[in-house]
């Protein structure tokens, strides 16, 4: 064998320069860490080999494979992927699907994203995961000073968030939803004990007279939005207290969850 | 019991359901939410349960069975499967929204009972189980539906499985308590047909009772009020099966005491149940069908283990 050819062998194994450590074919099991491992890969993003259900950015992921919903994951359609590691969060799968794969002898990470801090810690877990340490350590300094933009504009304002129409389920002040509009000065009228995403009576949000409503409507046309608007307003809240907002990135623990953020902030400087 | 003493222990019933859901606020007591949230959720619930109480007497007065309601005969699930595909179309809940297809939906499973039904060597209780074998196969294909539909998914099919006295207004409540009421109306007139029926159909068939159009006649109407209920609140089992059965043991089986006294207790007892749900779950909401199903489940136990036969004779 000539020494070029043992050098392009070599290469070759090594991908590219990259290590030979390095995962190359990842399936993330959410479409958050999907969004994350993407902004990892960078150029690399090839190697994410299957995603979940609404996994929507970037966009050369909405072609990947399907393998379910992160809710409820096609076991075979993960294995027939051959992925050398899989992306689990231990509060969105199902544990018992994520213990099975593993069974199966797949590489499991857990990578889990729930309060605001966890976002660039998430990004530092994956940067080693995928040998992307370098590109994890600016993205996680960026969002971070980013974050630092993030003034309060108000203070105690009693906000509800709402996900969805219906059934009417709140945001909690535990999640990082949740505890960015705390840092807006906003004050959640949902206390911690009743969990992360509660499911709710409408007359406790009522009573509790929060100076804003924000409806996170997604994947739902404006229509819905609209008729679940004036639920509230069928109950005396004044219209103008109202907001419907349709960001996916509100209710994902990514880099791009502060665009969200700064138009929902935009957006509840004009509530009065 | 006797019959005044009955309905004064559903009058008891219905009163203090309204008393809990009117007086019981925990803070200071908002005229908003009595008016706007409480008051039309103890009017939907009352009629919700009456109108389930009714269908579920009659129905097991039609097939000879005490176990026979909406919801074991499938009639409810074709009714949610099609006020499901309704919803995910952006059809709004009412009159001329969701309830319409429920009601295709909850007469096309009618339909195949009773082709089913006139059958002649299918027993009372192959009957019964293919009821229940619809009624799987409405949950699964609602199930199925929302799962490649609907974002929410699950949760909004969970919503119309178990029931949710949340979705409807005070009209949906008035329009149902008419229909229920114009049902007696017209169902006083049907009671001694019904009454003969329980002989027997040959016996009935003797003394002049046409049978196969009287039996068409209430499936229908048994179907449009189960399908209007199901559009407005989802899926609520085992009050059309618990109810008629404790109303009988307490009225006796002639069904011009039966068929009112049953929509009554139906009424109280779902107002009641949900009045309670509300105050002591505050302030998490929970599918009142998980409770009927949790009252309900061991409810239909006992009335198989007390009547091992169920059969018509012992309505």
């Amino acid at each position: 064998m000539s020494l070029g050819a043992l050098i392009l062998l070599l290469t070759a194994g090594f991908g590219g320069g990259a290590s030979a450590d390095e995962p190359r074919r990842v399936l993330p099991l959410t479409p958050s860490l999907a969004e994350m491992a993407a902004e990892l890969l960078g150029s690399d993003h090839e190697r994410i080999v299957g995603v979940t259900e609404f996994t929507d950015f970037p966009e050369a992921l909405r072609t990947r494979p399907s393998v379910g919903s992160y809710a409820r994951l096609q076991i075979e359609r993960i294995v027939s992927l051959k992925p050398d590691l899989v992306l689990a969060t231990s509060d969105g799968n199902p544990k018992d699907q994520v213990l099975k794969l593993e069974r199966l002898g797949l590489k499991v990470a857990i990578v889990d994203v729930f309060a605001l801090s966890d976002i660039a810690k998430g990004y530092h877990k994956l940067g080693e995961l995928l040998g992307r340490q370098e590109r994890a350590r600016t993205i996680a300094m960026e969002f971070e000073q980013r974050l630092s933009l993030l003034s309060a504009s108000t203070k105690n304002k009693r906000l509800f968030l709402q996900i969805g129409e219906h059934p009417l389920i709140g945001v909690g002040p535990d999640t990082f939803l949740g505890q960015a509009v705390e840092k807006m000065g906003y004050v959640n009228i949902l206390p911690a004990s009743l969990g992360a995403y509660p499911r709710l009576q409408r007359e406790f949000v009522l009573k509790a007279k929060p100076g804003a409503i924000v409806l996170l409507g997604f994947g739902q046309n404006a229509k819905a939005s609209t008729l679940a608007l004036k639920a509230w307003t069928g109950l005396g809240m004044p219209s103008q207290r109202l907001i419907a907002i349709h960001r996916s990135e509100l209710m994902r623990p990514t880099s791009r969850f502060l665009d969200g953020l700064f138009e929902l902030q935009k957006a509840l400087g004009s509530v009065p | 019991m006797s019959a005044s003493r009955t309905l004064l222990w559903i009058l008891v019933l219905i009163a203090s359901s309204f008393a809990l859901s009117a007086l019981v606020q925990r803070g200071e007591w908002d005229e908003t939410v009595f008016w706007g949230l409480r008051f039309p959720r103890w009017a939907l619930a009352a009629s919700i349960g009456a109108s389930l109480a009714l269908s579920g007497a009659l129905l097991q007065s039609l097939f000879g069975n005490p176990l026979c309601e909406p919801y074991t005969l499938g009639i409810s699930s074709g009714a949610a499967l099609g006020a499901v595909i309704a919803g995910s179309l952006g059809m709004s809940v009412g009159l001329w929204g969701v309830s319409l297809p429920a009601l295709i939906g909850g007469l096309a499973f009618t339909t195949i009972l009773a082709l089913l039904a006139r059958r002649e060597k299918i027993g009372d209780w192959p009957l019964l189980l293919s009821g229940v074998m619809l009624s799987l196969l409405g949950s699964s294909l609602v199930a199925l539906w929302m799962a490649f539909m609907d974002p929410a998914g699950i949760t909004g099919a969970l919503s119309w499985l178990f029931g949710d006295l949340t979705r409807g207004n005070f009209n949906s409540a008035a329009l149902l308590a008419i229909v229920v009421l114009l049902s007696l109306v017209l169902l006083h007139r049907r009671a001694p047909a019904l009454d003969a029926l329980l002989l027997g159909s040959d016996d009935a068939r003797a003394m002049g009772i046409p049978i196969d159009r009287l039996r068409l006649e209430l499936i229908a109407l048994s179907s449009v009020i189960v399908s209007l209920a199901v559009s407005m609140a989802g899926i609520i089992g085992f009050v059309g099966v618990m109810i008629p059965h404790l109303t009988r043991r307490a009225v006796g089986t002639t069904h011009r005491r039966v068929l009112p006294m049953s929509a009554l207790a139906g009424a109280a007892f779902l107002a009641f149940a949900d009045s309670l749900l509300v105050t002591l779950l505050y302030p998490l909401e929970v599918p009142i069908g998980v409770v009927t199903a949790l009252i309900g489940a061991p409810a239909f136990v006992w009335v198989l283990l007390r009547d091992p036969g169920a059969r018509g004779k012992a309505l």
